[in-house]
């Protein structure tokens, strides 16, 4: 019974170590702490890579605000590429000499499903990141 | 004779015993081959790649965002009656009125009508409730946004339940559910868009409406992926018509010859300039028949 308990125990202490490891909800809300006045949320994808790929279907006539989050609350240093649906580069938030913007403002003209790269120039070997996209009310 | 007759009893109630064992451990077999078999169908869908289907849907917030920013009235009788709510008895139609009622909660919350919201609010918790996952939908801190018209904090909380609840049914393997809250929330706005476009035609709504032919697209690829599972057929194949007449609709992409760049502003943006353009192409008639068959399709499905 003694034997259960601890088990039980260190299971629960693994579960609440992981969990704490990385907090993407966390991640999220740090990203949209970026939102500029008048942007309402939309949509997060997880950065648990040093490169995560995902598509979104962005609209003609509708603004977007792309910003990304750390769950540690840190200045989040992550690139964000945005390709349109032929994957061409749109625009990216990096530059090798001044670094990483904040933020990316998408005025969308072209309805049609979009690629979002998300890339971590960090030199740590794990991230736990969001990108977060919100559009103008 | 005491002897014989306690010995036959026991002798019964040993072959009777025996045949219930056997009777509840058939029932137990056949109950562990079903669930082995619906895990195999499930383990042969690819769950990441349906979550990222599935993600690449923008939520219904910006439908209705869309609408309120046309400048549109807002019209309670155009969403889903909550009575409805009590036919839905099984998981898939809880799922796919969960999505229902979640693009009606969003249009209630952009047109700032705290009443409603409630009401959308309180059906939405409760088919959360009968889905087993009222544990993601935070009812105390909705309530209160919800009295104190906080417009952006309280889109921010329904879009992200919304979220938990996808995550959460893929995490559970039972990304069914996942997929109908989606076809439902989906199926809704379109509808909401085009009874709008009924009282008010214009450009901008049929254009709203049209290029959900990319949707579509990429709702077919989920769709397929519950080929082997019968009851969510029952959903699919009613929207199989719609579908249908969505890909008669033509989203044309031209070139733009702006010659603008990317621009850094000093407060750290980078605005993204694009070089191409969509227009969408109708025939008039087709697009009369799709806004037809969209209230057709949305109205025998919420039944």
């Amino acid at each position: 019974m003694k034997r259960v308990g601890v088990i039980c125990l260190i299971a629960m202490l693994m579960f609440s170590f992981t969990g704490s490891e990385c907090d993407l909800e966390i991640a999220k809300n740090n990203g949209v702490k970026g939102f500029d006045a008048g942007y309402s949320y939309l949509k997060f994808f997880t950065i648990q890579t040093k490169k995560q790929e995902c598509s979104f279907i962005f609209s003609r006539g509708t603004e977007y605000l792309l910003t990304t989050g750390l769950s540690d609350g840190a200045a989040s240093n992550l690139e964000i590429q945005l390709f349109d649906k032929s994957k061409k580069l749109i625009c990216s938030n990096y530059n090798k000499k001044k670094g990483t913007f904040a933020k990316v403002l998408y005025p969308c003209t072209s309805t049609g499903v979009h690629y979002i790269s998300y890339i971590d120039h960090s030199k740590n070997s794990s991230v736990c990141g969001a990108g977060v996209i919100g559009f103008k009310r | 004779m005491n002897k014989i007759s306690i010995a036959l009893i026991s002798f019964s109630l040993g072959l009777i015993s025996c045949q219930g064992d056997s009777g509840e451990q058939n029932m137990a077999k056949d109950a562990i081959n079903q669930e082995k078999q619906e895990t195999e169908k499930i383990n042969a869908i690819d769950l990441e790649e349906l979550n990222s289907l599935i993600g690449s849907i923008p939520p219904p917030v910006l439908v209705a965002n869309m609408i309120s920013e046309g400048g549109y009235k807002y019209d309670s009788k155009l969403l889903c009656s909550v009575e409805k709510m009590q036919k839905y008895t099984d998981s898939y139609k809880q799922a796919f009125g969960l999505g229902v009622y979640g693009t009606d909660l969003a249009y209630t919350q952009v047109f700032e009508q705290a009443p409603d919201g409630m009401v959308y609010f309180q059906t939405v918790f409760k088919l959360s409730e009968s889905l087993q996952i009222e544990h993601l939908f935070d009812k105390v801190t909705i309530e209160r946004l919800n009295q104190s018209n906080n417009i952006d904090s309280l889109l921010n909380i329904s879009t992200s339940n919304m979220e938990k609840a996808n995550k959460h049914f893929i995490e559970q393997k039972r990304p069914a559910m996942s997929a109908l809250i989606l076809l439902g929330s989906w199926l809704e706005g379109n509808y909401l868009l085009s009874e709008i476009y009924k009282k008010n035609p214009s450009d901008k709504l049929k254009e709203k409406i049209a290029e959900q032919e990319v949707s579509v697209e990429i709702l077919e690829q989920i769709i397929k992926k519950f080929e082997h599972d019968q009851d969510f057929n029952n959903f699919s194949k009613e929207l199989k018509p719609l579908f249908e007449n969505f890909v008669k609709v033509d989203v044309v992409e031209k070139e733009l010859e702006s010659g603008v760049k990317n621009q850094v502003s000093n407060d750290g943006v980078v605005k993204a300039i694009e070089t191409t353009e969509t227009q969408i192409v109708v025939d008039k008639k087709e697009f009369e028949e799709l806004i037809k068959i969209i209230g057709l399709t949305r109205n025998k499905l919420i039944l």
